[in-house]
């Protein structure tokens, strides 16, 4: 039984037609995956289909969304209004940001009820945390900030579906979180699909996502979908050329030489001393009225030209050890060595320096940059000139003519080869970066890591890569670093990382989907 | 949040005590001598003799050094005692006491008006959907903030009072008489508006309005929409409590400048506040009565920015949390408020 058909969907924004005569079908109690790189229109065809656009952009829609035998497109903003919610769940992105800090999640729970005068608000609410695995008694007099990220997503999770709707749009849901949290997250998503009848809409740019959680893939490119079918079959014989290469991106192989080969690197990864070293560094954060050990006693050595990849659960430290190797943050005990130096012992001027050594980048580039700059001046900045600027956006392989542009302007690929290109400025030995390709779509992606994986091999650049994708970090990684609880449980080399024993180790393989 | 309320109930404790420590060094420093204006007025102006000075300093305990006088003082204005008018002889907490209640119904009533207009302004500005309404009211916002205060009252003045003759221009109280409410509230509306929006109400429906317009495509404020909650629920509960953060922090601050603004009113409307009693001990130098009213002052302002902060963390919650900027609400929904 079809739950949802889109027939022939064309969204315009004003100058601009973003879906373009797209067509699907989602079956009641199946999971349909909506995969397409940034700007295919994914997010916009969710979207329209409860007309959830900015109140003030001037977005059209035309074609036909039906939902059982309701064309949604037709309906009056009072009718609309009694479709969402109740017959349309929606769960965002940034579960946290979704909720109103004001707000308890009882608070949400209950007013959703009301809305729709479905019943009892406190037994809805409880069932439906329920069924999403969170203790109502624990979390219902919570505010969202006092929740984690996991709980965060299924508490916006059970909001969705508190009226138990026949559809449900899960609108890149899992993209921050950690591979162990993603996996409970979709397992539960799926399984109420399954109990329940409910047709779900599970939007993302991860393939390997696609392909584990959802029944069918539809592929979006140019604002039409280019092939649906069945999760397996689409993945294993894709026909469509488009859907070929995004295969092919998310299989996250490096084509070129080996990134797991240190000679195949111009420059020596062991020989040489360490460009900067961890030693029993612990750190304490407090704030909100809780202390955390956020580090407790890492030892870590990075080498010239080596890529670490450090990885672990959301909260246990990752981001953290960044900002301690980058000098910027002071540990509470042990020592940070730049060379044969320890960082803390010296004076200011001299640490500044260290720092000018050591390249920063950031998940999110577009915060990181002052929004009234062109890249001109970003890059510039950093560099001191502005001759070369040029050049630098050469390197890290933008059209230097983007000089004049905003960053906000650009799209997320291009947005981190800014950033990549303004870390670079100072002509960094080593480069420390923070979960860089989290939100990029594959390709885009892929564009990010072969990049880096030239300025290892042609500068001997060494990179600590910080990622909660196990893909990802063997992709671009020697030596692989999980952290669980501000400590490393396991340093082993990217090649034997299927045979680390861990337990934490084996829990994140184990959630990460593969293809 | 009991926490909190005692942790900025101390802080405002404490700056009210180094308010006044501050204030009477200051006047220690300011040139002249009380003694010497006292002689000076009582002869008609003639320059009055320096042992002459000497004695009548002596007499009034000026001449100890400046930690006893001010625990002198101390000690007296703990039990409500702010000494005699050094002009008058008329002691001070009397003069305080017929004085203050006029300037704090005048002030409170301009808060109230400020707060009414420009949430009202604000909200209109950045909730609706024709494009003129919010043009209007930000031209007519841009034209109140480039006024200064007294401009604004002047032209009240000459609008209401001299033209079309709806309201007094001032002179509520005539000694002898009652004032009713029927005499009272004509006098009040014009100083008040005057007050109201002659001090930073651009600013306040500016923050109004982009506080609240800053939200509207906020993920929490679409997933209410996406829920299928009334507009008017949406509205209220989800995008102007939290749109109003910005501006109840500076309304906090703003009192004070309010209050001085309260003073330059009362004398162009002939209010019978603290503000002329202020600005005439200024002139004779009556330091008793001066300290008095910085004190005063200083009290209310105290107050009006502790209310603030309680405003801002009873709108917003994180905040009794952490104690921070409440300007900030937080680090994602804030990169657009530099």
């Amino acid at each position: 039984m079809t739950a949802l058909e889109i027939v022939d969907l064309t969204v315009e924004v004003p100058g601009r037609r973003v879906v373009d005569g797209l067509s699907l079908r989602v079956g009641a109690g199946r999971v349909v995956a909506l995969v397409g790189p940034s700007g295919s229109g994914k997010s916009l065809t969710a979207r329209s289909i409860v007309r959830l656009h900015d109140p003030d952009a001037a977005v059209r829609a035309s074609g036909a969304i039906r939902l059982g035998g309701t064309d949604l497109l037709g309906l009056g903003a009072r009718e609309l209004r009694r479709v969402r919610g109740r017959r349309v769940g929606y769960a965002f992105q940034d579960a946290a940001a979704s909720l109103n800090p004001a707000v308890t999640i009882g608070g949400h729970l209950t007013e959703s009820v009301r809305a729709h005068d479905a019943g009892d608000p406190g037994e809805l609410g409880a069932a439906a945390l329920e069924r999403c695995g969170l203790d109502a008694a624990q979390v219902w007099e919570a505010r969202p900030y006092e929740l984690s990220g996991g709980q965060a997503q299924r508490a916006a999770l059970a909001l969705a579906t508190v009226l138990e709707p026949d559809l449900l749009i899960a609108d890149e849901v899992t993209t921050a979180l950690d591979p162990v949290t993603q996996a409970e997250v979709l397992g539960t998503v799926r399984a109420q699909a399954a109990e329940q009848g409910r047709a779900v809409l599970l939007i993302t740019h991860d393939l390997a996502v696609a392909g584990r959680w959802a029944d069918e893939i539809a592929v979006l490119s140019g604002g039409r979908v280019v092939e649906q079918g069945p999760s397996a079959g689409l993945l294993a014989a894709p026909s469509a050329p488009f859907t070929r290469e995004l295969v092919a991106a998310a299989r996250l192989e490096a084509s070129g030489p080996s990134a797991h080969d240190p000679s195949a690197h111009g420059h020596p990864a062991r020989d040489a001393g360490p460009l900067v070293s961890a030693r029993g560094v612990r750190r304490v954060l407090r704030g909100r009225g809780r202390t955390t050990v956020a580090l407790d006693g890492v030892d870590l050595d990075v080498r010239e030209g080596e890529s670490v990849a450090v990885v672990g659960r959301s909260g246990s430290g990752k981001s953290t050890l960044v900002g301690v190797l980058a000098a910027l943050d002071r540990p509470a005990a042990g020592r940070v060595l730049a060379g044969e130096r320890d960082v803390w012992t010296l004076r200011d001027r001299e640490r500044r320096a260290v720092r000018r050594g050591t390249g920063l980048v950031f998940q999110d580039a577009l915060a990181s940059f002052d929004p009234r700059y062109t890249v001109e001046r970003v890059v510039a900045e950093a560099l001191g000139r502005r001759d070369g600027v040029g050049a630098l956006l050469d390197r890290v392989g933008l059209d230097p003519a983007m000089a004049a542009r905003r960053p906000a302007t650009l799209s997320g690929g291009e947005r981190q080869r800014v950033a990549l290109a303004r870390a670079l400025a100072a002509g960094p030995r080593l480069l420390l970066a923070d979960e860089p390709t989290t939100g990029l779509d594959v390709l885009a992606q892929e564009r990010i890591l072969a990049l880096l994986d030239r300025l290892r091999r042609d500068e001997g650049l060494a990179v600590v890569f910080v990622t909660h994708d196990l893909r990802v970090a063997r992709r671009i990684a020697d030596r692989v670093v999980v952290l669980a609880g501000g400590r490393v449980v396991e340093d082993v080399p990217a090649r034997s990382l299927d045979a680390a024993a861990h337990p934490e180790t084996r829990a994140l393989l184990a959630a990460t989907p593969a293809l | 949040m009991k926490r909190f309320l005692l942790l900025r109930a101390a802080t405002a404790l404490a700056v009210v005590v180094a308010l006044s420590a501050l204030c009477f060094a200051l006047l220690d420093l300011a040139p002249g001598s009380p003694a010497a204006s006292i002689l000076e007025a009582r002869s008609g102006g003639r320059p009055a003799a320096p042992t002459d000075v000497a004695r009548l300093e002596h007499r009034m305990g000026l001449d100890d050094p400046l930690p006893v006088r001010y625990g002198r003082w101390v000690s007296g204005a703990v039990r409500g005692d702010f000494g005699a008018s050094y002009g008058s002889g008329r002691p001070v907490a009397e003069t305080l006491a017929d004085t203050a209640p006029w300037t704090l119904l005048l002030t409170g009533v301009a808060v109230l008006f400020s707060v009414v207009g420009a949430v009202g302004a604000g909200l209109a500005a950045a909730l609706t959907r024709r494009a003129w309404l919010r043009r209007s009211i930000e031209t007519g916002l841009f034209a109140l903030g480039g006024m200064p205060g007294f401009v604004t009252a002047l032209l009240l003045l000459w609008i209401f009072a001299a033209w079309l003759r709806w309201l007094p221009s001032g002179g509520l109280a005539r000694p002898g008489e009652p004032v009713t409410a029927a005499v009272l509230v004509p006098h009040l509306v014009l100083p008040a508006l005057a007050l109201a929006f002659g001090h930073h109400f651009g600013t306040y429906a500016r923050l109004v309005q982009t506080g609240v317009a800053r939200l509207r495509t906020a993920p929490h404020v679409e997933n209410a929409r996406a829920r299928g909650l009334r507009r008017r629920t949406v509205t209220a509960r989800h995008l102007v409590r939290l749109g109003l953060v910005p501006f109840a922090a500076r309304l906090g601050v703003g009192v004070g400048t309010l209050i001085a603004g309260a003073y330059a009113t009362e004398m162009i409307f002939s209010w019978p506040g603290v503000g002329r009693e202020a600005i005439l001990a200024a002139r004779q130098q009556d330091y008793a009565v001066l300290t008095a009213v910085v004190l005063v002052t200083g009290v209310i302002v105290v107050l009006a920015n502790l209310l603030g902060d309680l405003a801002v963390a009873w709108l917003d919650p994180r905040v009794r949390l952490s104690g921070r900027d409440p300007a900030a609400p937080n680090g994602g929904m804030d990169r657009a408020h530099h």
